[in-house]
């Protein structure tokens, strides 16, 4: 499927909607429009490719530090599944990706990357909170769990946004937690 | 009788060989070294240089292949066993053996997990650290209920020893006076946290009998003289021990006995080198070498020695004996009471409980803390419990988990991630460990057709857990939650696994000691009944299992089984 640039730049406008004070972030350009140029997926059809990285950017936005999207998490799946995955997994993710496509259409007639950011969240968290367990809402729950682990086992995710402590030296059993304290990441 | 060369012609002549560089076969070498033997020391995996072949070592996630993650099939068809265990990934997968490569046989509904590391230092590479003492009763318990045979040593014989070896491994532990789980040796101890003190204060006070100690591990929290001249230091905290530590600050073989046998320029190594058989001299009534098949070439030579430790792990050395057949012993080495591969035990765990700690929100911790808490055994101490035999203790620990609760939690975007950039809720597990009753039931013999790609018959095995056992895992259970409730703790939950025997990777039997050689392998001394200058002291040589991890009192009963032998040798009577 085309993308269309009008509901992708719409997209990327909703994305650009936090101001971005962070230097770490290489480019104000939307993931969308680099993806647009960049398309050099390994495993994932363009469609797809696209699909995924606008959930990863749904399930961990940008906020005042990058969220998944910006940080390539949608890459870091798509080299998983074409090179880590067996291929059982593989076909799950193709399959999985095309359903939540489908979900989108079936509702409001349109593709999920068309829809507005209000209706794509509403589905995945329709998904998210499922009440009953079906395909659909455990492929978003493992999904969502590849885009949380991809993220924090990055090293932005793993030591930018979360701290990291390689050598601590000695262990210390009650410390204080201050406000502004971020958890450990490993 | 095996037709070979020797593996150099000049030189294939030893005072003594150890079969396997894990934790016994480190301490063997060391001991025999220090004596002033020449020892050989085979090891059928690849050399390992500490420091340097610990290629995970230091890594974060980010720089590792995949994040960590080993590809799916190469799980599925290089690991489809030791998957199974929690420490293998992309930072430790060289420590573990291909399940291909080194095939076993159990029944479809007879799982049993065998955990293996084949390379210089074996196992005590990835091995768990938490180190207690037996104690009496552990010694006198088969004895007492007459399940398997008795124990041919007391707590009082082996307790010099365990003083030996915890001055030289370096064990952190608080003393604590506790008839059941005597104090050692000990390094300072670690650290409780604010919930495991809290979770500690309320047990003890309403469980009477019942303590929350810090975990025993072999770890430096304070090297000594004696560990810094190895070149060994101080535990950094960073709990990836499995990794391997250059530090030396957890006990290996590669970190402490093989660099202390390595300075009395008595030791040779042979890596890659496969102990195929002990052969056995009819005439002198000696075992008198070691069958050695090279696992890279499949050329077969022989070590010859006066004595031999096989130090192969439990299953491995009954392997080995089962596999060396002659006129004198047609079943196995050492084998004429008939017992040799049966009675194999693990410990039973799985079985525990979770909860959550509503409190201490504005508290934290710093580093990663390679220990966590101990509850010494309580059930049938003073007082007969009806429902089972022996007993069980807990580890566990209380923590914050961090970003890997969002597996569990619902919610996405902004709220998903300001909840994963802080500490969640405290959290505490307990986890039991529990003593599996010896059975003769419970085996592995030689399979009769299928052999590995050097030419030895794979091991079937079959172990499974009793009546005594399944009752003890439910108590297990039960008992996690009742202390968890009774310190505060909401949304507890229990679990009981049915995890697969072999799993806890404390395999211990099949070549047991007694004092009746009709009845068991070795004597007093890890001497074979009936051949007196083969040694065994790995887990093979347990008569029964206890409930505390069991690698420290091979440690010590090998130190003390070496020490027999040089008296012995130089008595002239070996």
């Amino acid at each position: 499927m085309k993308i269309s640039r009008r509901e992708a730049l719409k997209n990327t406008a909703l994305i650009l909607g936090v101001s971005l004070p962070l230097s770490h972030l290489k480019s104000a350009m939307s993931v969308f429009e680099i993806d647009e140029i960049d398309y050099k997926a390994s495993f994932f059809a363009r469609k797809n490719y696209i699909l995924l990285t606008r959930i990863a950017d749904l399930i961990i936005p940008r906020t005042d530090t990058a969220g998944a999207a910006d940080i390539g998490v949608h890459r870091f799946i798509d080299t998983m599944l074409s090179e880590w995955a067996s291929v059982k997994t593989q076909e799950k993710y193709r399959s999985g990706l095309n359903s939540i496509d489908k979900l989108a259409i079936d509702s409001h007639r349109k593709s999920f990357i068309d829809c507005s950011a209000e209706e794509q969240t509403k589905i995945l968290t329709g998904l998210d909170d499922h009440p009953e367990k079906n395909a659909q809402s455990n492929f978003f729950s493992e999904l969502k769990w590849f885009v949380i682990s991809g993220y924090y086992t990055s090293e932005y995710g793993g030591s930018v946004e979360l701290r990291y402590d390689p050598m601590p030296g000695q262990y210390r059993g009650c410390t204080t937690l201050n406000e502004d304290d971020r958890v450990w990441s490993t | 009788m095996v037709n070979v060369k020797n593996i150099n012609s000049n030189s294939n002549d030893f005072d003594a060989i150890v079969v396997g560089s894990g934790i016994s076969g480190g301490w063997a070498a060391k001991e025999l070294c220090e004596k002033g033997l020449k020892v050989a020391l085979i090891e059928r995996g690849k050399n390992t240089i500490h420091g340097k072949d610990y290629l995970g070592e230091g890594k974060a996630p980010w720089d590792l292949p995949y994040h960590g993650k080993i590809p799916e099939d190469t799980l599925n068809n290089e690991y489809f066993i030791q998957q199974q265990n929690y420490a293998l990934n992309q930072s430790t997968k060289h420590f573990f053996v291909s399940d291909k490569e080194n095939p076993y046989k159990t029944e479809k509904d007879k799982p049993f997990s065998w955990i293996r590391g084949y390379q210089l230092g074996g196992r005590s590479l990835l091995w768990y650290r938490q180190s207690y003492r037996w104690c009496e009763m552990d010694f006198e318990a088969n004895k007492i209920d007459g399940n398997g045979v008795d124990w041919p040593i007391r707590y009082k014989d082996i307790a010099p020893w365990y003083d030996y070896v915890e001055t030289f491994a370096g064990i952190s532990g608080s003393k604590e006076g506790l008839p059941q789980l005597p104090d050692g040796k000990f390094l300072p101890p670690m650290e409780m946290n604010c919930v495991e003190l809290e979770v500690k204060k309320n047990i003890e006070n309403k469980f009477p009998g019942r303590k929350m100690i810090i975990g025993r591990c072999a770890h430096l929290t304070k090297p000594t003289k004696e560990h810094l001249e190895l070149g060994r230091g101080q535990c950094q905290s960073r709990d990836e021990c499995e990794r391997g530590c250059s530090f030396g600050a957890y006990f290996s073989s590669l970190s402490a006995t093989l660099p202390a046998a390595r300075r009395t320029n008595n030791l040779t190594i042979f890596t890659d080198s496969i102990a195929h058989s002990v052969e056995y001299d009819k005439e002198n009534k000696r075992a008198s070498g070691i069958n050695v098949v090279n696992s890279k070439t499949n050329e077969f030579s022989r070590l010859n020695a006066r004595i031999i430790f096989l130090c192969a792990s439990t299953l491995g050395t009954t392997q080995i004996m089962l596999n060396s057949k002659s006129e004198s012993f047609p079943n196995g080495i050492a084998n004429s009471s008939g017992v040799l591969g049966h009675y194999l035990m693990d410990h039973i765990f799985e079985s525990g409980a979770n909860g959550v700690y509503p409190g201490f929100q504005d508290k934290y911790f710093r580093g990663r803390r390679p220990n966590g808490i101990y509850i010494p055994r309580y059930h049938n101490i003073d007082k007969k419990d009806d429902r089972f035999l022996r007993g069980f203790g807990f580890q566990g620990g209380g923590k914050r988990p961090g970003w890997k609760r969002g597996r569990a939690i619902k919610g996405l975007g902004v709220d998903l991630k300001e909840q994963l950039k802080r500490p969640g809720p405290w959290t505490f597990s307990l986890g039991g460990f529990g003593e599996m009753l010896p059975d003769k039931r419970n085996k592995v013999w030689l399979d009769q057709k299928q052999k590995d790609k050097w030419g030895i018959p794979i091991l079937n095995i079959e172990c499974v857990l009793r009546e005594n056992e399944l009752k003890m895992l439910k108590v297990m259970a039960e008992d996690a939650k009742e202390m968890l409730e009774a310190s505060g703790m909401v949304d507890v939950t229990t679990y009981n696994n049915s995890a697969p025997p072999g799993l806890a990777i404390h395999e211990m039997g099949t070549a047991r000691m007694g004092r009746d050689p009709n009845t068991s392998v070795l004597n007093k001394h890890n001497q074979c009944h009936d051949v007196p200058n083969l040694f065994i002291t790995d887990g093979s040589c347990m008569t029964s299992s206890a409930c505390q991890n069991p690698s420290l009192t091979y440690m010590a009963l090998t130190a003390r089984a070496a020490d027999s032998a040089v008296e012995m040798l130089q008595e002239g009577r070996i």
